[in-house]
């Protein structure tokens, strides 16, 4: 290696990024927030209809009322928290099932790897958002299939993430060293080689639950995400959209929400980026 | 004739937030028809040395002092990987005749004629048949001769060389060597040559500089640094090397590493590899350039041993 | 053609055959996946025992799930994809019928997208410390987060109904009116594609930016346009065109959601109503269409970079 090709490897582009990055903070830990003390901070019940339909803004209700007479404020604040904890285990399930599949395939290795290796490559080669449509359309719409079928897609990502880190580790001196010492094969592979693993799927995770959002968002959109009726951003639009000529803010504002939290995420997923670049 | 002067050159480097200065305070000259070899471990620096005269500093290396003077000649540069260095896309002959063009204007026949006579001058038999490769069609000879015909093409009065035979074995290495110095006779060219490897500057420099840390430590023609080193770190170099026609002594390769440039000092950089030192290594050293023919070096040991003497 | 690169494209076509494989198997099982007897659910809520008999027969439905598979080729070879549960149409004329606002979306969509992407990766990789540059990352920051349908759903509340510039929906009757109702649709999905498109082809930019060969063409004196065009685009263009290839599945995806906020009568929006339907062979046929759509398109994107590469003489 020359002197040059050492200082462009060194080099990495700081990004002056600090304060988009507290914003992104800030705007996170509200929403979050909010979610969490809906009940309090809900002017009314989210799903109580009444006759005052469509109202627009007023001191009453802040953001109006739906088309079914609901304050539209409260219905939001609810749809945070069925977004939020959706996002989160859309995301998580898979990390969590391509962990645990990537990492027995990558420390057994032999059959079991192969086996892993060909599903994963040809769950790779295939259209995941069709079959994202196809599943939830035959497990029928609600939280668990969605859940069930994020988690059969999204977990190839993190077992190949995984299995490539725990071959890695798993060369390494001291991990034979504590074998020797007689651990198990568990304690291993728990204590030593996956905190070592970890760091990479957690960088992915941040990417994968603007992607997870987007998803639920847009199934709901579809009404083939939650059961209907319950609060959720991307059926709150799809409820507004016919709506849209004279109530646009009916379509707007859930809409804004998603993407402040998926672009908080994402400002928190390049802050992972760049410490794995420094580390 | 001096053609390139190159005085106090300073780059920095940024790194995590912090400018780091890698190149302090080189200076050296080249004269037509002349080679100058900078030698040094790598991550000393003269490859970035090569690269801050030529103006094509890689990103986050910024040049933030000294002087170029390249009067009316032109620079061109010989790089290390001619695997890496030529387009993969691209057929040598469009590039060659691309580049003649954009030089000497003309039509497209005419280029491609000049083209094929450029590789027939840098020794590429059957010039017309390569010039419809591609670069990974051809040996690593061939490509690197290919590099110095594309040089050459720009009529430069200056070409840079870095470390130009390091990726080629022993016979290629001489053969490539041998033709630079016949285009630097031929075209009374000033040539830069870069290379860790002694053996190399010692078979074509002229003048040579010794760089270690960002620094030149020594320097002056290349009879008087390679066979009365005054620096140990010279004399440590041309140890590390297994000499054939000198006296056979034993490989030792130098102890130690090269400081990182984050713990560059004004004091003497050498001096944790160093056998000798004392309280004088300690305090600033002289700066060493190589823009006359005057054999010198940075080493204050050395100095006071001189001034004992005589 | 060369040997070697006929072995090459022999090669990858094989590739192809067991995803294929898998990607028949997964649409022949997903039946068995529905929950509840499918008998039932495709005769309907109110059909007698008989009548479910009779569906779980005409479906095939008793026989073993090899053989079921087997018959599903037998009839796709045929081109019978079988019939819509709803509507007792053949799917194969649903599709005929409904591909051409797909492929128009698809084109509309690859159009505005290359044309927003090309200038600011340009600006991101040849500028990167410009204002306008991180102005423009931050921006596809936000972009890449905003639901395709909300976008679409704004747009045309500013372009077509607030200004009437543009119908809202629909597909048109003639070529013109068909073009200006791809307006809204093609803007919203190259939108929506584009701010991962810039994302990539600004990274390979970049890297090719770094390259050594590039580095020797600036010291030969080629800098300026001539060395984006003859040096730079020759050289990003394959990872940017597999990248692109990577995501057309996104790009499909995307399509389906504008079909359905725009009222496009395309396979997406087929698809979804179908799905809400629980029509279910509309879905599997559906689902089976739009997965080899996805691994032509990644085949013939791997094919041409690797047949484009001067270097291409695999094994």
């Amino acid at each position: 290696m020359t002197a040059v090709t050492f200082f462009r490897a060194r080099f990495r582009a700081r990004r002056g990024g600090g304060r988009v990055r507290w914003v992104a903070v800030t705007l996170l830990a509200l929403v979050i927030l909010a979610a969490i003390f809906a009940p309090v901070l809900s002017p009314d019940d989210p799903a109580r209809q009444t006759l005052d339909q469509l109202r627009p803004p007023s001191a009453d209700h802040p953001l109006g009322t739906d088309a079914l007479g609901r304050d539209v404020l409260s219905r939001m604040l609810y749809a945070l928290r069925t977004d939020l904890l959706l996002m989160v285990f859309a995301a998580g399930l898979p990390m969590l099932a391509g962990t645990v599949i990537g990492a027995l395939a990558g420390y057994h290795g032999g059959s079991l790897d192969a086996a892993v290796r060909w599903v994963a490559d040809i769950f790779q080669a295939l259209p995941v958002y069709v079959l994202l449509i196809a599943f939830v359309f035959v497990l029928g719409p609600g939280t668990p299939s969605l859940l069930v079928a994020f988690g059969t897609l999204g977990w190839i990502v993190y077992a190949r993430l995984i299995r490539t880190e725990v071959r890695r580790v798993r060369e390494r001196d001291y991990v034979s060293a504590s074998y020797l010492l007689g651990l198990s094969h568990t304690t291993v592979l728990v204590r030593h080689v996956l905190p070592n693993s970890l760091r990479q799927s957690l960088v992915y995770l941040t990417t994968d639950m603007g992607l997870a959002l987007q998803g639920i968002a847009v199934l709901s959109f579809f009404g083939l995400g939650v059961e209907a009726g319950t609060p959720e951003l991307g059926a709150m639009v799809a409820e507004a959209q016919v709506l849209l000529r004279s109530h646009w803010w009916l379509a707007a504002f859930p809409g804004l929400m998603i993407i402040v939290i998926g672009s908080s995420v994402a400002a928190l997923a390049d802050r992972f980026n760049e410490d794995g670049e420094a580390g | 004739m001096t053609l390139l002067a190159v005085d106090e050159l300073r780059v920095s480097v940024r790194r995590r937030g912090t400018e780091l200065t890698v190149l302090d305070g080189v200076s050296f000259a080249v004269g037509a028809g002349q080679c100058l070899g900078i030698v040094g471990e790598s991550g000393c620096g003269k490859s970035l040395t090569l690269r801050a005269t030529m103006g094509l500093l890689p990103p986050g290396a910024t040049r933030t002092g000294g002087d170029i003077r390249v009067g009316r000649s032109g620079l061109a540069m010989v790089f290390q990987d001619s695997h890496a260095s030529l387009d993969p896309t691209m057929r040598v002959g469009t590039f060659l005749a691309d580049v003649v063009r954009r030089r000497r204007g003309g039509t497209r026949a005419a280029a491609r004629r000049q083209a094929a006579e450029l590789l027939a001058a840098v020794g590429v038999p059957d010039p017309d048949l390569r010039l419809r490769a591609y670069p990974h069609e051809l040996s690593g000879g061939t490509r690197q001769r290919v590099s110095i015909a594309l040089a050459l093409a720009t009529d430069p009065r200056v070409l840079l060389c870095d470390e130009p035979t390091t990726a080629l074995d022993v016979t290629l290495q001489a053969e490539i060597l041998r033709l630079l110095d016949t285009a630097r006779a031929e075209r009374g060219l000033g040539v830069v040559l870069v290379s860790h490897d002694v053996a190399v500057i010692r078979q074509v420099a002229d003048v040579v500089a010794v760089m270690y840390a960002g620094q030149i430590v020594e320097a002056g023609p290349a009879a008087d640094v390679l066979d009365r080193p005054q620096h140990p770190y010279t004399r440590a170099l041309i140890g590390a090397v297994p000499s054939l026609d000198g006296p056979v002594g034993p490989f030792r390769p130098i102890p130690g590493a090269p400081p990182d440039p984050a713990v560059y000092t004004p004091a003497c950089r050498f001096l944790p590899r160093c056998g000798h030192g004392d309280a004088a290594c300690r305090g600033p050293v002289p700066g060493v350039h190589a823009l006359d023919l005057r054999h010198r070096s940075s080493c204050v040991q050395h100095s006071t041993h001189h001034k004992e003497r005589t | 053609m060369s040997a070697g690169r006929l072995r090459f494209v022999a090669a990858r076509l094989v590739q192809v055959l067991p995803v294929l494989t898998a990607l028949l198997l997964i649409v022949v099982l997903l039946q068995q996946l529905m929950p509840g007897d499918p008998a039932r659910v495709m005769a309907g809520p109110r059909a007698t025992v008989e009548q479910v008999a009779q569906v779980r027969r005409d479906l095939g439905l008793d026989q073993p799930i090899f053989l079921q598979f087997w018959a599903y080729l037998t009839n796709l070879a045929e081109g019978d994809l079988g019939r819509s549960n709803r509507t007792g149409i053949p799917i194969s004329a649903i599709v005929g019928d409904r591909a051409g606002a797909t492929l128009w979306l698809m084109a509309g969509g690859l159009i505005v997208s290359t044309a927003l992407a090309a200038p600011a990766a340009l600006l991101m990789a040849l500028r990167p410390r410009s204002v306008a540059a991180r102005i423009c990352a931050r921006s596809l920051t936000i972009l890449v987060n905003c639901p395709p349908f909300w976008i679409g759903l704004m747009l045309a509340s500013v372009l077509a109904l607030r200004t009437g510039w543009l119908p809202v929906g629909g597909f048109g009757e003639t070529f013109g009116e068909r073009l200006r109702s791809m307006v809204l649709p093609s803007l919203t999905i190259g939108l929506a594609a584009m701010p991962l498109l810039a994302r990539s082809a600004a990274g390979s930019l970049r890297q090719v930016l770094a390259a050594d060969h590039v580095t020797t063409a600036r010291s030969l004196g080629i800098t300026g346009w001539p060395l984006v065009r003859r040096h730079l685009l020759r050289n990003a263009m394959p990872p940017a065109v597999t990248l692109l290839s990577v995501q057309a599945a996104a790009l499909l995806f995307g399509a389906v959601v504008v079909e359905q906020t725009f009222g496009l009568p395309g396979l997406g929006a087929e698809l979804v109503s179908a799905a809400g339907q629980r029509d279910f062979p509309v879905v599997q046929a559906l689902t089976l269409i739009f997965g080899c759509g996805i691994i032509l398109i990644n085949l013939l994107a791997d094919l041409s970079v690797a047949l484009l590469d001067p270097r291409t003489t695999w094994r």
